[in-house]
């Protein structure tokens, strides 16, 4: 019943008319059949995550932890007169960013363990959408992101941090990190095309990430960096995002910083993104 | 033949294939240690772990801290560079955590079971290699530190190998505690994963980047005499070459050997226990 061909049943005819039919309905692009096969993909990539909760649980902690241990080392020293919660306040939006920034590099392993282990010859050969490997990694990625950012928050709430705004600043307090580290993680899909090593994809990324997170207004505010360090810090990309996410966190305007931000993302996306496709096109 | 005289050659025979003793677990321990080392050397991130990470972390934190320290009175290069140096060290255990992590799952740790070498070497060679490791970036660390960062040693000769035995102390300890992660956990993954767990709370809720007095008052208790916190004492101090430099010394050795025999008759009965 399986297998209608075996049955000695006369083939039709095929005019063309019949095979743009039979295309029609296995349709392969198109925008709706394109969203559909990445969600696929990504629901795939987040099973895997939820199984295997061992990196998630730990990236999760990780950025949590170096919330609680700065706040509790860092705060009289950057502030004496202000108390921990004070501190955790200005602290917790460059947490997050930070804990992000080094989940790319995960992700980044990730794409490149799809790349290597099969999964990315076996969609090939699938009637998917070409574009599913890369969104749906990008979009279970931000799902990977999500968990690790409201961990952070549900636990910077228990030392004083409060969202301050209205609803809409909540949102784009969780939105906008993630959506800039989304773009940085397209550097990383970019490397992973390429790669050799999945060690590789560690060693390009790591060291451009700390030297990013320190020069930034993240532990401490401007005036505590030496005078020739102040405007790499003032242009950091990172500390425009602390501060929008301060910003909107506390519920004052951000607009400024919140635009800069996407521009910046929208750009990282724009390169890197042709880049890995153009690159995911030609491996094999 | 007679029975006496298969007796004698069979003792010929593996007094020929001498398995055990010092000079031939020495011997085994070295060959291991070697191969370690290769694959360590043909490991381009290595390169990244040992000279570019501990540097960063310096720069990073001495950018951060140095303005704010002054304010406290802290000569803040002097200040930080023991904890920098131990997390080198830290480095060095990570590593030899997940290369472990690998042999077990490659097989090579069963394959050098099943050699005729001393039993003692796979850890041996592991631990000595991981040694070479962490020596060598303290090195670096320490000569970066001294000519960049303006970083200076007031300590004699007998302070300064003080310095050194607590950093292979440290350094031991470490790989050890380790090598039990990698021995329960063994998937390499699971394990690079998992051993940022002790290293994070360890390495931060201590004294080394911020004076005890600043954490919080119920806290002060265990960032004061948490083993990490003490062997920075005894760093400082021995680098600043100030009165206190033995007992701190003796202190922070006291605990050090504590936790390697601890976690060494732990490693050691986990591995036994391996099946591979």
């Amino acid at each position: 019943m399986l297998y209608p061909m075996q049955s000695n049943r006369p083939v039709p005819p095929l005019d063309s008319e019949t095979i743009a039919a039979m295309v029609a309905t296995r349709k392969e692009g198109g925008l709706q059949r394109t969203l559909h096969d990445i969600i696929i993909v990504a629901w795939r990539n987040m099973l895997i995550d939820l199984r295997n909760p061992a990196s998630l649980v730990v990236s999760a902690l990780f950025a949590t932890s170096i919330l609680f241990v700065f706040t509790a080392s860092f705060a009289k020293v950057v502030n004496p007169e202000e108390g921990f919660s004070g501190y955790a306040q200005f602290l917790l939006p460059f947490a997050a960013v930070q804990g992000l920034m080094f989940n790319t590099v995960d992700i980044g392993g990730f794409f490149y363990n799809d790349l290597e282990n099969g999964m990315d010859v076996r969609l090939r050969a699938m009637p998917i959408a070409r574009f599913s490997a890369i969104g749906g990694r990008l979009l279970s990625s931000g799902a990977r992101l999500f968990i690790q950012l409201l961990t952070i928050v549900i636990a910077g709430h228990l030392i004083g941090f409060r969202f301050q705004g209205n609803l809409l600043d909540v949102i784009g307090f969780f939105l906008l990190p993630i959506v800039f580290t989304l773009s940085i993680a397209l550097i990383g899909f970019y490397v992973a095309v390429d790669a050799k090593s999945a060690e590789t994809v560690t060693a390009v990324l790591n060291p451009w990430i700390l030297p990013f997170t320190f020069l930034s207004v993240g532990y401490i505010p401007i005036e505590g960096f030496p005078n020739w360090a102040q405007p790499i810090v003032v242009l950091n990309p990172v500390s425009i995002l602390s501060d929008a996410m301060r910003a909107l966190a506390g519920g004052e305007p951000a607009l400024k910083n919140v635009i800069i931000i996407l521009v910046c993302s929208l750009l990282l996306c724009l390169l890197f993104g042709a880049l890995t496709v153009r690159a995911y096109q030609r491996r094999i | 033949m007679s029975d006496s005289e298969l007796a004698t050659l069979a003792k010929q025979m593996i007094a020929q294939r001498q398995e055990t003793g010092w000079r031939r677990a020495i011997e085994d321990s070295l060959l291991i240690t070697r191969r370690n080392i290769i694959r360590l050397r043909r490991n381009p991130i290595i390169i990244v772990a040992i000279a570019i990470f501990p540097i960063v972390f310096l720069a990073g934190f001495w950018l951060v801290g140095q303005k704010l320290m002054a304010a406290q009175g802290v000569d803040y290069i002097q200040y930080l560079l023991p904890i920098i140096n131990l997390q080198a060290l830290f480095f060095s255990g990570l590593g030899s955590a997940l290369m472990f992590a690998q042999d077990i799952e490659s097989g090579m740790i069963k394959r050098c079971r099943a050699m005729p070498i001393s039993r003692i070497s796979t850890i041996a060679g592991l631990v000595a290699a991981y040694m070479v490791r962490a020596l060598l970036a303290t090195v670096i660390l320490l000569i970066v530190a001294y000519t960049v960062f303006g970083f200076r040693g007031q300590g004699n000769l007998l302070e300064w190998l003080g310095y050194i035995t607590l950093v292979v102390t440290f350094t031991a300890t470490c790989i050890t505690g380790y090598s039990i992660l990698a021995i329960k956990f063994r998937r390499p993954d699971l394990v690079n994963a998992i051993a940022i767990i002790p290293y994070t709370p360890l390495l931060l809720l201590s004294n080394g980047f911020s004076p005890t007095e600043n954490f919080p008052t119920w806290l002060q208790p265990i960032v004061r005499h948490q083993p990490v916190s003490v062997t920075c004492d005894a760093l400082r101090s021995l680098i600043a070459g100030s009165d206190d430099s033995l007992f701190l010394f003796v202190y922070s050795l006291l605990w050090l050997t504590g936790l390697l025999a601890l976690f060494g008759t732990w490693a050691t009965s986990a591995y036994k226990k391996l099946v591979v």
